[in-house]
């Protein structure tokens, strides 16, 4: 059973440029973590919009979970998807502490349950000491960690995380890799990663889907 | 399928905020378009006289002064500006924000201050005649004319020039300017090979600003007797009690200012240089030493003194003269008239840019840029125009409620929006719109995308982003919006004037009726506060370019 089902998607940003995007077809499992490779321009993340519910298809459909999000005549609004996602520059909201950020998603949930949850996210992060600090004041890979558990916080469907070491330093990249698969596997998040980094994916995923310019191809398993 | 598809995508474009804004677009726009249609109806007698006999008077005077003051106040604001950033001169830090103070100070009080300053009584004559026995021939110190209308427009308006390039040339220069010298050319010829050229867009900008406030001029203008379109259309309307013409002169003067925008656009064609660099220092002033550090330190007191010094000292002189007498309840209810309506009206502006530079936001690029061009259209419209056209939609919807008002019990006839001061709120908005606006859309840029993203990512429809998110990182924008607009709303004097309501006087009426009846002394104290609120938003502006305030 097809967990997320992308058919023939097209997009372009306008009228006189050729689609970045165009009759991209792709499936996935549930629990299945699958990189998306591509030089930059491909449309990775444009890719992630499309799903998050940034941007509209010029046509194709998205379905997650045998609901259709998106299609030819419905488009369903982002912040109705239950799609989590990880900003290249995090986005973290600067005026908000960690706790506040991870709590941003759960207005939903009871006081109660807001509190449970935000406790188990920030043990999962690891970031139980930093719950008080701001954006500011917390290093590259902290900020990660936390735009990671604010996407996780609300039980999304699919996480999105698009270019997510591409502002870390080297030396760390290869610990937080090595941890965010972890984090993935423990949570059996079905996730979309975007790289340009071959090893990122070699690390992170089960499988890589490759981009290239306004063409598609498969590969992996 | 296609139309299914059109129509998704109508269905996610169109919302509240998208609805609200072009209803506030529109309502910008429709006194200003009322005003134009006055071209398409039949003339009147009136009318017929007015464009045989005077037309052509008021259009010379108009173009003379836009021209000559546009000139001067452009020679002075760039030479000035280029003196505090190319070189280095005893007091050169003090002038830098110095010389932009004369924008606190309102042309029309200028004008009267310098006219008696100047009179066979006033300060000059007084001590030339009386400590050095020098009788001046009558004429010679003259500023009842055109020419003293320049005088006055171009020292107080100049530091607009100044301002905008003086930041530019901070800002910009540096590398060029390093790079100029090294590569081996000498002062003169790197100002006129390279900071002219690069300039060019800055300059154009401040010149733009100084046609813009002339052509919106009516107390200096009116008070030293020169015949211009924005005092003729005062004059048909309260001399003549002709608003059909006046509505043809303010929609002449319209094309005018359509004109100037195209030939501006023209001016700045291919000019819009985007710096490849991102280096902000400023370049390092050259020293004077000597004769010529004296030159330039006397040039930028001279004109410091002649634009802000002298006239404040002689209205602080004229205010302990006269306080005493003139300070009296009637005060209280001027402050409370002038700052209950610039509140209000300033209120208004910050919610209505709010809503749509958020729905701006939200928009493909060119129809955002069409509704925030139309939203800022009012700053380039002289007050007269705005105050015509918002009178007339305001006495045609009186008309049209007519049976209502009788219904009601008022009496059919009756003026009762139009005599309320609700048309002197929307015809601020319309004028200040630009100034609020552009305030929160530059706060609004400076916040990434991506925040107002995870924030629906994360479940927050519009409206719960705009509240949890957007707006608590706009505050400082927000605020500086407040400030500036409520600062102009303040000083402005023709809209006042015309959309008053019957026996409703602000700060600035009051100052320019004094002035008008010759009681000259007794403006100084209104004249003083004003300068004082006018204060505050120049020293908000200097801040703000010295990036204290987001």
């Amino acid at each position: 059973m097809n967990y997320v089902t992308v058919q023939d998607l097209t997009f372009r940003y306008t009228r006189h440029h050729d689609p970045i995007i165009d009759g991209l077809s792709f499936t996935m499992k549930q629990g299945e973590v699958v990189g998306i490779l591509g030089p930059s321009g491909s449309g990775k993340s444009t890719l992630l919009r499309l799903v998050a519910g940034l941007e509209i298809p010029e046509k194709g459909s998205i379905s997650i979970d045998g609901r259709v999000i998106v299609d030819n005549s419905f488009c369903m609004d982002a912040e109705k998807r239950g799609v989590g996602m990880v900003f290249q520059d995090y986005a973290l909201f600067p005026h908000l502490n960690t706790t506040d950020n991870i709590l941003f998603g759960l207005h939903r949930l009871s006081r109660a349950e807001r509190q449970r949850r935000l406790q188990e996210m920030l043990e999962l992060v690891q970031l139980t000491e930093y719950a008080k600090r701001y954006p500011y004041e917390l290093s590259g890979g902290q900020q990660q960690r936390v735009a990671l558990a604010r996407a996780l916080a609300p039980r999304p469907s699919i996480l999105l995380m698009d270019e997510p070491f591409s502002n870390l330093d080297a030396s760390l990249k290869e610990s937080i890799r090595d941890e965010l698969r972890e984090l993935l596997h423990k949570a059996e998040m079905t996730c979309l990663f975007v790289s340009h980094d071959q090893a990122d994916i070699d690390a992170i995923c089960d499988r890589s889907l490759q981009m290239d310019n306004r063409m598609m191809a498969m590969s992996g398993l | 399928m296609r139309t299914k598809t059109i129509l998704r995508g109508i269905k996610r474009h169109t919302n509240g905020w998208l609805i609200m804004s072009l209803i506030v677009a529109v309502g910008i726009l429709l006194p200003i378009l009322y005003v134009m249609s006055s071209l398409f109806r039949p003339a009147n007698d009136n009318w017929i006289r007015v464009k045989q006999y005077l037309l052509t008077d008021y259009v010379i005077g108009s173009a003379k002064l836009v021209i000559l003051t546009g000139f001067f106040a452009t020679l002075i604001g760039f030479a000035l500006a280029w003196l505090v950033v190319g070189y280095s001169f005893p007091l050169r830090r003090f002038f830098r924000w110095a010389l932009i103070l004369p924008l606190a100070v309102p042309p029309y009080i200028a004008a009267y201050t310098y006219s008696t300053m100047t009179s066979y009584t006033g300060i000059i004559q007084a001590t030339l005649r009386n400590h050095f026995d020098i009788t001046v021939p009558p004429g010679t110190i003259e500023v009842m004319s055109t020419r003293g209308a320049i005088f006055i427009l171009t020292l107080f308006l100049f530091p607009y020039v100044f301002l905008i390039t003086r930041t530019f040339l901070e800002k910009q220069s540096a590398s060029y300017i390093e790079n100029a010298v090294l590569l081996g050319r000498k002062r003169f010829s790197l100002f006129i090979k390279v900071v002219l050229p690069i300039s060019r867009p800055a300059i154009i900008a401040g010149l733009m600003l100084v046609v813009f406030e002339v052509l919106s001029d009516y107390g200096v203008a009116n008070y030293f007797g020169v015949q211009t379109v924005s005092v003729a259309i005062f004059q048909t309307w309260f001399g003549m009690y002709d608003i059909d013409s006046a509505m043809r002169l303010a929609a002449w003067l319209m094309i005018v200012v359509i004109g100037i925008f195209v030939l501006e656009r023209f001016l700045r064609r291919n000019r819009q240089f985007h710096s490849t660099t991102s280096q902000n220092k400023p370049s390092k002033p050259q020293q004077l030493r000597g004769a010529a550090a004296v030159a330039a330190t006397s040039l930028c007191m001279f004109i410091f003194i002649l634009a802000f010094l002298l006239p404040i000292a002689q209205l602080v002189i004229w205010t302990t003269w006269t306080y005493r007498r003139v300070w009296g309840a009637e005060y209280v209810d001027l402050i409370r008239n002038s700052l209950s309506v610039a509140t209000i009206s300033t209120l208004v502006i910050v919610l209505l840019a709010l809503l749509t530079a958020r729905a701006g936001r939200m928009l493909t690029s060119t129809l955002s840029y069409t509704i925030s061009r139309l939203m800022t259209s009012g700053y380039a419209i002289p007050g007269a125009i705005v105050a015509i056209g918002v009178m007339a939609v305001f006495i045609n919807l009186d008309h049209r409620l007519s049976h209502f008002y009788g219904w009601i019990g008022k009496g059919e006839g009756a003026l009762v929006i139009s005599m309320s001061l609700m048309m002197l709120v929307t015809g601020y908005v319309i004028r200040f719109m630009a100034t609020g606006y552009n305030a929160i859309e530059a706060g609004y840029e400076k916040i990434s995308r991506s925040y107002s993203e995870a924030s629906r990512t994360l479940g927050h429809g519009h409206v719960g982003t705009f509240f949890r998110v957007e707006l608590p990182l706009l505050r400082g924008a927000v605020f500086t919006g407040f400030v500036l607009t409520f600062v102009e709303i303040i000083k402005e004097l023709p809209l006042t004037l015309l959309l008053r309501p019957f026996n409703f006087s602000t700060l600035a009426t009051r100052t320019y009726q004094y002035a008008i009846d010759e009681r000259i002394y007794d403006a100084a104290l209104p004249s003083i506060l004003l300068i004082c609120i006018g204060l505050v938003s120049v020293l908000f502006i200097h801040r703000l370019g010295k990036g204290d305030i987001t």
